[in-house]
Parts: C-alpha cells; structure tokens; sequence
C-alpha cells in the first residue's frame, strides 16, 4: 500500500469517527454547518478512494477538480458559522443584517486574497491545475486570516469561546498553519518531487487535526462550577443596574441632539 | 534570502500568537470564581471617581475633574482591564447556572457583557484619541462615560458583598 492510499483510508476512518462523534453530541444544533463539512468530506474522501481504484486517472482529475470548490465553499460556510457563533454574546447589540455584513466581508477578505495566492503560483502548471492550486491557497490564507481577526477580535473585546467553538477552531488553525507552511515551501522549492512529499505532510497535518478532533469531541464538556445564588444576586443586581444607567445616558444623549435640532 | 526569513518570521509569530490565545481561552473557562475576583486590579484605586465610591452610584464631578481623579490613561486602563473581569464574571455564570435552578435571565447577562464592552471600547477610543491628541475634551467625555458606568458596577458589587459575603468585603475595597 503506497503512502497516500494509506493516509487517506487513516482520514477517511478519522472523518468517520469524527461524524460519529458530531452526531452523539448533537453538533448539528449548534454548529450545523461544520456537520454538513464533516459529512461531505467522509463522502468525498470515499469517493476519491472508489474513483482511483475503479476509474481512470483522468476522471479522477476532473472529480477531484470539482469536489475541490464544493470544498472551499463548506469550508467558507463553516468560517462564517464560527465567527457568527463567536459574536452570538453580541448579537443583540449588533445592527440588523450582521450576518449579511460579516458573510460579505469574509467573502470580499477572500477575493482579496485569490489574486495574492496566484503569485506563488510554480510555473508550468495546466490551466486547470493552476486554478486548483490558487483555490486551495485562496482557502488556505483565507482560513489563517479569519483565525488571526476573530482571536484578536475576541481579546480585544475580552469575548469567551465555548469549548467546542474553541476544539474546532483549535484543529482548523492547526491544519491552516501546516497548509501555509507547505504553501511557503512549494513556492521556493526547484526540484519537483518535492511537491508529492509536501503535499503528503499537508495532508498528515490534517490527519492530526482529525486525531485531535477525535480525542476533543469524545470527552465530554467540563462539568459545571459552583455557582451559588450569592454569585447570582450579584450578576443580577451588576446587570439590571447597569441597564438603568445605560438608559440614562441614552436619554441625556437624545435630549442634548434634541437640543441641537431646535 | 531576505523574503523566505521574513515569510518564516510571519508563520513563527502566528504559530506563537495562536498558541498563545489558545492557552489564554483555556484558562479562561477553566477559571473559579475566586480567581476571577484575585484578578480584579488592585495597584490603581477608582475610590477618587467620586467622594462615594463604592457605596453610592453616579459621578458628581465634571469631565476635567473625573480625568485628573482618573490619573489619566493609567487609570482608563485599569478599567479596561477589570471590564474583562466583569465579562469573565459573564461567561462564568452562563456556563454554570445550574439548568433546574432558577436561571438567570439572559437579558442580564446580555446587558452586563453589554455595559462591560462599552466601558471597554469608551476606554479604547479615549486612549486612541489620547495618543493622537493629548487630553481633548473627546477623550475626557469618553472617559467620563466609561468612569460612570464602572462607579455604578462597584457600587452595586459593594452593596451585595456587604449583604452576603462580609468577609470579603474589604479585599474587594482594596481592589477597587
């Protein structure tokens, strides 16, 4: 069995187990679209597996060439569903059609990009490999970047992360980091039988995301503090308070621009 | 060759960065409840805000007088600092409110985290302006609003330590 078949059967028992896993502690509630990523990735990396054994290495290409942006596409939607979960404190203070603003600014983050990934692109590429290597790089940066704004989002505005939140973004900016390594690399490099080995110690980065996702969702969520009615009393008291004195700068506010109007 | 090192430079600094924020969080839903209280700064006293700090809620001084009593950005900061733990305070009691126990009404928990963040960005934005401007009368007002909503959290704190937990009251004044 050559190196390859092997990592991909381990991933696609790893994506396996992950589902499992998703599915025993009802992920879909929360994070519905990391599921459907999961999901999609067990069934494409079978597909893959079927295909290069059954089929020619042509159809192989041109599925692998279309499951590719149905890839990139899951991996924007769970980009966005972590970053809206990460705001979900926030929402009620955020202005109506968040959503729409945040989805159009990581899609316009990653049209900015796609130009940017073309530059490290090897020569002597096909068209349609050229196309893939800028996809996957596009994704690759893409996902670095919104990791790098929503944690420094979250520490300047001192927002928690759930667990879980945290678990998938754990794995994830792990996989991106040894992506952009091997996109650092391949960018350099002159001899062209790195790029298998390359491609292969990406591909073994994700295989040890899937390990610590396995591990992250098997155990279960820290068991609760204590958190007596003392504790309570004092957040109640701290936060109807505290709405009472944002009502009354609120109202100085409107009666000072009322003042200015007359 | 100067490309390839600074590339290398930007990924270890990511690397480290991540790993950093990563540890941070962790920490942070890992915390008890006393840790949280330990964190609240205790080098820069608020007890100038107001002749009533601590016991009674609003500022009765002008903008000028709340920015000196403050001791400029140092004292702006120490706020910022404590709106974190107040957030933290948050989190913690979203995450372990017992579910059967009368659960605390999100509407507090989304107006504490809400008032917190503002005292925050008031802060941000009046040291940002500090740092371009000096002392202005924007940088003033915004500090004035986020000193008045942190002398009315203290004040309220104060008011319930002092009916439940005594003890613990004057390490809390200290604190402040």
């Amino acid at each position: 069995m050559s190196a390859d078949n092997a990592v991909l059967i381990a991933s696609i028992v790893g994506e396996a187990v992950v589902c499992g896993l998703v599915v025993r502690r009802k992920m879909w509630r929360t994070l519905p679209f990391f599921c459907v990523f999961f999901v999609w990735a067990l069934v494409s990396d079978l597909a893959s597996f079927i295909i290069q054994w059954k089929m020619s290495a042509f159809f192989f290409g041109r599925y692998y060439f279309a499951q590719a942006f149905v890839d990139a596409f899951l991996q924007f939607t769970v980009l966005v569903e972590l970053a809206w979960s990460v705001l979900q404190p926030l929402r009620k203070s955020l202005p109506r059609g968040a959503l729409v603003i945040l989805i159009a600014l990581i899609a316009l983050c990653g049209l900015a990009i796609w130009p940017l990934a073309g530059m490290s692109m090897p020569p002597d590429l096909t068209w349609r490999s050229a196309v893939l290597f800028q996809l996957q790089e596009t994704v690759g940066i893409l996902r670095v970047a919104c990791f790098l704004l929503m944690a420094s989002f979250s520490q300047v505005l001192s927002i928690g992360w759930r667990d879980r939140e945290l678990q998938i973004a754990t794995g994830l900016g792990f996989y991106s980091i040894v992506s952009l390594l091997v996109t650092l690399i391949h960018s350099h490099q002159t001899w062209s039988a790195q790029y298998h080995w390359l491609d292969l110690a990406s591909s073994i980065g994700y295989l040890g995301s899937l390990t610590y996702w396995v591990f992250a969702f098997a155990s279960k969520e820290q068991k609760r503090k204590e958190f007596s009615p003392q504790m309570q009393q004092l957040l109640l008291l701290m936060g109807g308070g505290a709405r009472a004195d944002r009502i009354a700068l609120s109202d100085i506010s409107s009666e000072r621009s009322k003042k200015r109007n007359r | 060759m100067l490309l390839p090192l600074l590339q290398i430079a930007i990924v270890s600094a990511l690397v480290i960065y991540f790993g950093k924020w990563r540890r941070n969080m962790r920490r942070r839903n890992s915390q008890s409840w006393d840790t949280l209280l330990c964190q609240l700064r205790s080098d820069w006293s608020a007890r100038e805000l107001s002749e009533q700090f601590l016991w009674k809620e609003g500022l009765a001084a002008t903008t000028d007088d709340i920015w000196q009593r403050l001791d400029g950005p140092r004292g702006l900061w120490a706020m910022y600092q404590n709106a974190r733990v107040l957030l933290e305070m948050a989190d913690y009691a979203n995450r372990n409110a017992t579910p059967g126990s009368a659960p605390i009404d999100p509407m507090v928990l989304e107006t504490l985290r809400s008032d917190a963040m503002q005292i925050r960005l008031c802060v941000l934005m009046a040291l940002g302006q500090y740092a371009l401007s000096q002392a202005t009368e924007g940088v003033k007002v915004n500090a004035f609003r986020a000193a008045n909503i942190y002398s009315g959290m203290a004040a309220r704190m104060t008011t319930l330590l002092q009916d439940h937990a005594a003890v613990i009251l004057p390490d809390f004044v200290a604190a402040m």
